[in-house]
């Protein structure tokens, strides 16, 4: 009689203790869930050149000019913004005696219109990489479109003019030197806008 | 748990995200592409062999010196002028001289064009002195002088006789130097 008793309450204990557990810990609740998938793809600026070597002339005297063309083209999916060129050469002194003179001093560089006429620049080499550690490299994309831009699936033609500058002097420093000049064309994207 | 605090909390760290992204990022997409180029200078470059430079001793009235040089372009450039600049001093042997010894001195410069012999300039001495800067003879007389080419000069120095007493330059020397200015071509599109 005890024995069950005690065994009883010995069973409630349990159940109670099991019920406490339960009502302290349990979050059962009805739920449902949805998936969104979201892409976000960037697009590509892509610029392209149709050459990688447009200047290679040889045995250029004082008076001597060379007319040469280039193309740009956006090859990727946005717009370009504009497009700086970067100048930086060496020059090779094949006599060691040019001094403190520099031979990209005398040899300008004319950006003409794709019919030949107006002239959009008129630098010397040694401006032009002057400008370019300044930070100060122009946009060669602004020269031939008032929309400055360059958008996708364009292209535009440069041409350009070399002249080595007669100066009414004695230019003899320079002969048998060579000019390496690499032109660095960096193209940039446009602005942020909502898509 | 509070909705509406967990909510305004999710909103202001959107917010503060969305004012990171606009305040101070330099972030762009570029692209960059390279042309390489070269200029490379000529030189130009004459060679007169041999040197020029004449000492004239023991000439009489009538008679002839005869030089023959080789004007070589030893250049990558073609020559168009060879402007000559003269120069001389006279000895006066017994100091008795009252013209100059330069005016009966004749210069003939022969050039060979097409197998010929061309004289191409003619003067006394003293006259050449005096032909300075543009006025300077061009011995290629409208020739050019390609790159590699050698062209074969004769010069004749004559002292002239004028049928008159010239007895005064008896015993004097001349010592006469040439120099040879070579120009390029005129610059053109290449």
């Amino acid at each position: 009689m005890k024995k069950w008793k005690s065994q009883f309450m010995l069973a409630l204990a349990a159940v109670g203790v099991g019920s406490a557990l339960v009502g302290g810990a349990t979050f059962a609740y009805f739920s449902d869930q949805e998936v969104v998938n979201n892409t976000f793809a960037a697009g590509t600026l892509d610029l392209s050149v149709n050459k990688q070597v447009v200047y290679d002339v040889k045995n250029i005297k004082p008076g001597d000019y060379m007319v040469r063309y280039f193309t740009i083209k956006n090859s990727g999916t946005l717009d370009i913004e504009k497009v700086l060129m970067h100048s930086k050469y060496t020059v090779s002194d094949a006599k060691g005696d040019n001094g403190t003179e520099d031979f990209g001093d005398h040899l300008y560089v004319e950006f003409l219109t794709s019919d030949g006429q107006v002239i959009l620049l008129n630098e010397s080499l040694g401006e032009l990489q002057r400008k370019t550690s300044n930070g100060q490299s122009p946009d060669i994309s602004t020269l031939y479109t008032s929309l400055k831009k360059l958008p996708v699936g364009d292209e535009d033609t440069i041409a350009m003019k070399v002249i080595f500058k007669e100066n009414g002097q004695d230019q003899n420093k320079f002969q048998g030197d060579t000019l390496s000049l690499t032109w660095n064309l960096e193209a940039f994207q446009g602005k942020g806008t909502e898509l | 748990m509070n909705l509406k605090k967990q909510f305004a909390l999710t909103l202001a760290s959107v917010g503060l995200g969305a004012a990171l992204i606009g305040g101070g990022t330099f972030a762009y997409f570029s692209d960059q592409e390279k042309v390489e180029n070269t200029f490379a200078a000529g030189t130009l470059d004459l060679a007169v062999n041999p040197e020029v430079v004449f000492d004239l001793k023991n000439m009489k009235p009538g008679d002839k010196a005869k030089r023959s040089y080789k004007l070589t372009n030893n250049g990558t450039l073609a020559i168009q002028n060879v402007f000559l600049t003269s120069d001389y001093t006279i000895t006066d042997a017994k100091g008795n001289n009252a013209e100059d010894l330069g005016k009966h001195l004749r210069v003939n410069f022969i050039y060979n064009v097409d197998n010929k012999d061309v004289i191409v300039y003619s003067d006394t001495l003293s006259e050449m002195k005096a032909k300075q800067g543009v006025a300077r003879p061009d011995l290629l007389a409208g020739h050019t002088l390609n790159a590699k080419d050698i062209n074969d000069i004769r010069v004749e120095i004559e002292f002239v006789e004028n049928n008159k007493d010239q007895n005064q330059f008896q015993g004097d020397g001349v010592k006469l130097k040439w120099t040879f200015d070579a120009t390029q071509t005129k610059g053109k599109e290449l």
